[in-house]
């Protein structure tokens, strides 16, 4: 992942606008904004991986093959790459604590109907159609619910939260997270401000 | 934004003025009360966050609930039904600042059509559709007032109301849904214009111009662009010595003595403990939700039905306001989630128009509504399209730098049904009964709803977006605007508050925020709300003056 300080190339232009202000509070309200990023980022780079503080190796092989084939990887990264079953983990054991006795029930049936079937398998042995199947026999139930949820959520959200690994959440939606933005923000915008056709 | 060193009054000699809530009115009052040599309390149920804790977090924002209500509450369609728990609610920002915090900053004026439209169209049956006791002309100084001191970019478009001065700062920077909306627009003959934001198009008054970061609506702006109270007029109350803002502070009861006045109010500290503060008067601001609770939890003996309600109307003629959408996606990238939510409005559809065959109106904005990473995927994939896998991964690709929203919105009708009241049996955390919601749009809020629904598909079918779709229009179960539920009146049969935002019952209280409204507008209640705040200040603080408290 790059420093949050490269990410942030306006940062130097939102300093610089503050100069004729005389705004203190923000100027030293900044540095308690840019610790906690740099923090947040620090712990992202730690490697290798976290041990699972909830799942079971099996459970997270499970849930890790669910978020692969919500979010799959195909020419760009998905669920795998992002590392989601990480922040899935790190939410079972923090704000989504009381979902993991119900996470435990649904990947039981969920293993049930995997071992029928192919004797024996669980949910993450089958092959990638077979678990499609599987998963489009479940995608109204609230087990599958909430693994989307906690997949997307997971992939999107900002990475000191253990998922979107190197953004490539929002690498894939094109999303830059910067501090700051200047316009033309858009194709429209800035057609516009060149004086483009006028429809 | 930094907090100045404040005063600590002590609880058992009275302050002047006790205010609950420091929202939208709540920083208004405090600063016109403390500026004119009054002694203020601001209880505020939420804590104080100082700039740099406004995080770009969705998750912890838009998911978690990180500065936004959280007691329980109730709902139900109509007072036959039991209310539960998960079935509607209401939402709003808990802390220093309130929902001005954490708002879109859409800064509409309301016109004078809005003061006297009972008056214009004659009463509509089953409604509480009733003229304000002020016009607008009365509040028009007001308004500019907050023009000017709380800061808002803009200038005046077509049919806008008469303004004493031009708006303190230029519009903000188009965006594209702008672009698409004011080119597609001016095809179907309406007549767009720049939004009127409460955020900073260029330095302000000690604040610097906004930095196009995105994260206006539900969260706290870290730059004091957005021209929220803990932005704006907190700092200058606190400046004055005379005002002390008690963060993590929840009310739960106004207290009254045996003539009928109130004497201060009972409050759970941040340890849950209780205090008493004591108060010559006492100005409620906590929102059109909270003020009705408080209000009607504070019985006794001289007020058995609640506090300043002999009229039964604490709680009565909730407003949400009516919201509709369609979400369309274009060929070339928006980036809608750079800049400020909405550029770009148009208010064709303001007045009501008998020829529609219902009453109502609204204004129309494009805007970028759920744009967002986490929100965006969650919730905005077009309908029949997957929702997993390799088709909804490709959706999400192609589509998140191409939408844009166009939003609807409208009135809603004062009727006496939809209302807060006290649930029977819920109590929040501190053992303090809840709030009840009972509401139902009017079948002619459903209707101008479905009108302008179909005027925000018109607009992307004439801008040829690739695609866009809409929700049905459905009753709504959730309120972000909390109207009229205390309004204000010149007789105390059929109003809570005089025309100054004195109880009628109750000589030495007030109360001013969103309750006090008496019809909704057409959406975008804060600026109203503000200067209704101003005005309210001003009165009142002349009123302690003249010993006339």
């Amino acid at each position: 992942m790059k420093p949050v300080s490269e990410w942030n190339t306006s940062r130097r232009d939102f300093v610089g606008a503050l100069a004729g202000v005389g705004a203190a509070w923000i100027v030293s309200d900044w540095v308690a904004v840019e610790s906690a990023l740099a923090h947040a980022t620090q712990a992202v780079a730690q490697q290798p991986p976290p041990a699972f503080a909830v799942l079971t190796a099996d459970e997270a092989a499970d849930i890790e093959a669910m978020a692969e084939r919500i979010m799959p990887s195909d020419e760009t990264p998905g669920a795998k790459e992002a590392g989601v079953i990480y922040f899935i983990d790190r939410s079972l054991q923090t704000f989504s604590k009381d979902q993991v006795p119900f996470a435990r029930a649904g990947l039981k049936d969920l293993n049930k109907r995997a071992a029928k079937r192919k004797a024996g398998a669980r949910f993450s042995q089958l092959s990638t159609a077979e678990q499609d199947a599987l998963l489009k026999e479940i995608e109204n139930t609230p087990f599958f619910g909430g693994t989307r949820y906690l997949t997307i959520v997971g992939m999107f959200a900002n990475p000191s939260y253990g998922g979107n690994r190197d953004s490539i959440g929002w690498k894939l939606l094109g999303f830059e997270p910067h501090a700051a933005h200047k316009p033309p923000f858009g194709y429209y915008d800035a057609q516009a401000a060149k004086g483009g056709a006028k429809a | 934004m930094t907090q100045q060193p404040s005063p600590r009054f002590p609880l058992s000699a009275p302050v002047d003025f006790v205010i609950v809530g420091s929202g939208a009115a709540g920083g208004i009052m405090a600063k016109e009360l403390s500026t004119r040599g009054l002694s203020v309390v601001v209880l505020e149920q939420g804590p104080r966050l100082t700039p740099g804790q406004f995080e770009h977090d969705e998750l912890k924002y838009w998911l978690q609930g990180g500065i936004t209500n959280n007691s329980p509450v109730t709902f139900r369609a109509s007072e036959k039904e039991k209310a539960e728990r998960g079935r509607g609610g209401l939402l709003y920002a808990k802390l220093v600042g309130g929902s001005s915090v954490h708002f879109t900053a859409n800064f509409w004026r309301f016109r004078p059509i809005d003061f006297i439209e009972a008056t214009k169209l004659g009463s509509i049956a089953g409604t509480g559709l009733v003229d304000w006791p002020i016009t607008y002309e009365e509040l028009e100084p007001y308004y500019t007032k907050v023009d000017w001191e709380i800061g808002v970019s803009g200038v005046p478009g077509p049919g806008d109301p008469p303004r004493s001065r031009p708006y303190p700062m230029p519009p903000l920077p188009n965006k594209s849904a702008g672009v698409i909306f004011e080119r597609a627009a001016a095809k179907l003959g309406w007549h767009p214009t720049p939004a009127p934001m409460a955020i900073t198009s260029q330095q302000f008054n000690g604040r610097p111009p906004c930095q196009q970061c995105g994260y206006c609506m539900g969260f706290g702006c870290e730059y004091g662009a957005k021209s929220s109270s803990l932005a704006t007029v907190i700092p200058i109350a606190e400046k004055t010595g005379r005002c002390e803002v008690r963060p993590n502070s929840f009310v739960r009861k106004v207290e009254t003595d045996k003539r009928g006045r109130v004497t201060g109010v009972v409050y759970f500290d941040g340890d849950k403990k209780e205090q008493r503060q004591l108060a010559k008067a006492v100005v409620v601001c906590a929102n059109g939700a909270e003020t009705s609770r408080l209000l009607l939890n504070s019985k006794s003996n001289a007020f058995p039905h609640g506090l300043a309600n002999s009229s039964g109307l604490v709680g009565k003629y909730l407003m949400f306001n009516g919201g509709t959408t369609a979400t369309g996606i274009y060929e070339h990238p928006l980036n809608e989630y750079k800049g400020v939510q909405v550029t770009r409005i148009a208010m064709d559809w303001y007045d009501s128009d008998p020829k529609r065959g219902f009453y109502g109106g609204g204004g129309i904005d494009a805007r970028f509504d759920v744009n967002l990473p986490i929100i965006f995927a969650l919730g905005t994939v077009p309908p029949n399209h997957p929702t997993w896998g390799a088709a909804f991964k490709r959706y999400l690709r192609w589509g998140f730098s191409r939408q844009m929203t166009v939003y609807g919105h409208s009135t809603s009708l004062p009727v006496a049904s939809n209302n807060i009241s006290i649930d029977p049996k819920l109590k929040d955390e501190f053992g303090v009964p809840a709030i009840r919601v009972t509401y139902n749009d009017h079948p002619d809020d459903l209707k101008m709803a479905e009108y302008l629904q179909a005027r925000c598909k018109e607009l992307h079918d004439a801008a040829g977006a690739k695609v866009y779709w809409s929700n049905p229009v459905r009753p709504q179960t959730f309120g972000v605007h909390l109207l009229g539920t205390c309004r204000m009146g010149n007789d105390a049969k059929s109003s809570v508050i005089d025309k100054y935002h004195r109880a009628h019952d109750v000589p030495n209280l007030f109360i001013c925020d969103g309750s006090s409204l008496v019809t909704s507008g057409r959406g975008q209640p804060t600026m109203t709300i503000m200067a209704l705040a101003f005005r309210a200040g001003e009165k009142i603080a002349e009123f302690a003056k003249r010993g006339e408290i």
